[in-house]
């Protein structure tokens, strides 16, 4: 899985002060192709209609939370090998077991950075873009 | 107990066992009519039973004039309403403030990028710091819906207490909503954060579970 400035990232939240500081700090990685969504569902039908590169998901939404996004996902033949990073407030041993056994790419606790944003990303793709 | 008494007239109180709760106004009925259709029998054993039926009954009364004192209306009426109400102000304020705060900070963005690269550099750095410190209104977002649904199971407990005024209480279910999910916990029950501090796992310790579990 390669990493560029202008892959697709989706981001979903149904915070929309969430969704404007990701994007932001996502712009100030560099990374100039953003997408948006406010909660599970949503996501899934752009998924659906324009496949992703990366998506970057909050767990606690309604109707379709992040973590039944996730197994959707998972289970879709065309979207099954997307990344998926789960950004959320949710910071329970069981959280970190379920999102990880439904196959979650990585997992970061709010609040959160820049730097670890980065960070994730990076581990996802064995690399960051210069 | 009274013949003519008819099961519409007066209902009975759920037998044991059934599961359905029962009113403390028919529990109340029932001892009532059980006095009044033993009170002609004056053997022992049924003026014993008449004590303490009677005993059973004036309890009855206690709890349902103490349970109506303990719950006034303007509880459920006025001050959770109210408290909701403060509440989703505060969300609507913090929401208000924090975008203010962000167009501040892309102006800043904005003007950064007609600077030189070191002065663009310091003012990206600071604005970006500006926006992770936004994700403050997230945070408090969701601690002040997790108060909100505290307020909303309160006033489920209070409408069903009133309701059944003391009978049932001991058929109440546990309060599992406010608890820690189980192993076998549903996807609604995984939804309870953010843990507040001292509780919630840092980053590091996240990171650490999720290798564990790689």
């Amino acid at each position: 899985m390669s990493i560029s400035k202008d892959m697709k990232i989706l981001i979903v939240d149904d915070y929309k002060t969430m969704l404007r500081i990701l994007r932001n700090l996502l712009t100030q990685l560099g990374f100039t192709n953003i997408e948006e969504a406010s909660e599970g569902g949503e996501a899934l039908t752009k998924l659906r209609q324009m496949p992703c590169n990366l998506v970057i998901s909050d767990w606690n939404m309604e109707p379709m939370t992040g973590i039944q996004l996730l197994r959707e996902v998972r289970a879709d033949s065309n979207l099954k090998s997307i990344p998926f990073i789960m950004v959320t407030a949710e910071s329970k041993t069981q959280n970190v077991i379920a999102a990880k056994e439904a196959g979650v790419s990585n997992y970061i606790v709010k609040p959160f950075n820049a730097e670890t944003l980065k960070a994730k990303i990076s581990s996802v793709f064995g690399g960051f873009p210069d | 107990m009274n013949a003519e008494t008819t099961p519409e007239a007066s209902p009975r109180p759920a037998p044991a066992g059934t599961g359905k709760a029962m009113h403390s106004e028919d529990l109340s009925r029932f001892v009532e009519e059980l006095i009044s259709s033993l009170k002609d029998n004056r053997t022992p054993p049924i003026r014993s039973l008449l004590l303490a039926l009677r005993g059973i009954s004036m309890y009855i009364r206690k709890v349902e004039t103490e349970i109506t004192a303990a719950l006034p209306g303007s509880l459920k009426e006025q001050h959770i309403p109210a408290a909701a109400d403060e509440l989703a102000a505060i969300v609507d304020a913090t929401a208000q403030a924090t975008n203010t705060i962000m167009d501040a900070a892309e102006e800043i963005q904005n003007i950064a990028a007609l600077l030189e690269p070191d002065q663009q550099r310091v003012l990206l750095d600071a604005s970006t710091r500006i926006f992770e410190a936004c994700a403050f209104q997230d945070i408090t977002g969701q601690r002040v819906t997790k108060v909100c649904d505290a307020l909303r199971y309160i006033e489920e407990k209070m409408d069903a207490i009133v309701a059944i005024m003391g009978s049932a209480l001991s058929a109440q279910e546990p309060a599992k909503a406010m608890g820690e999910p189980t192993a076998e916990a549903s996807d609604r029950e995984l939804c309870n954060g953010p843990q507040l501090p001292g509780l919630a796992k840092t980053q590091a310790e996240i990171d650490a579970l999720f290798d564990d579990f790689g």
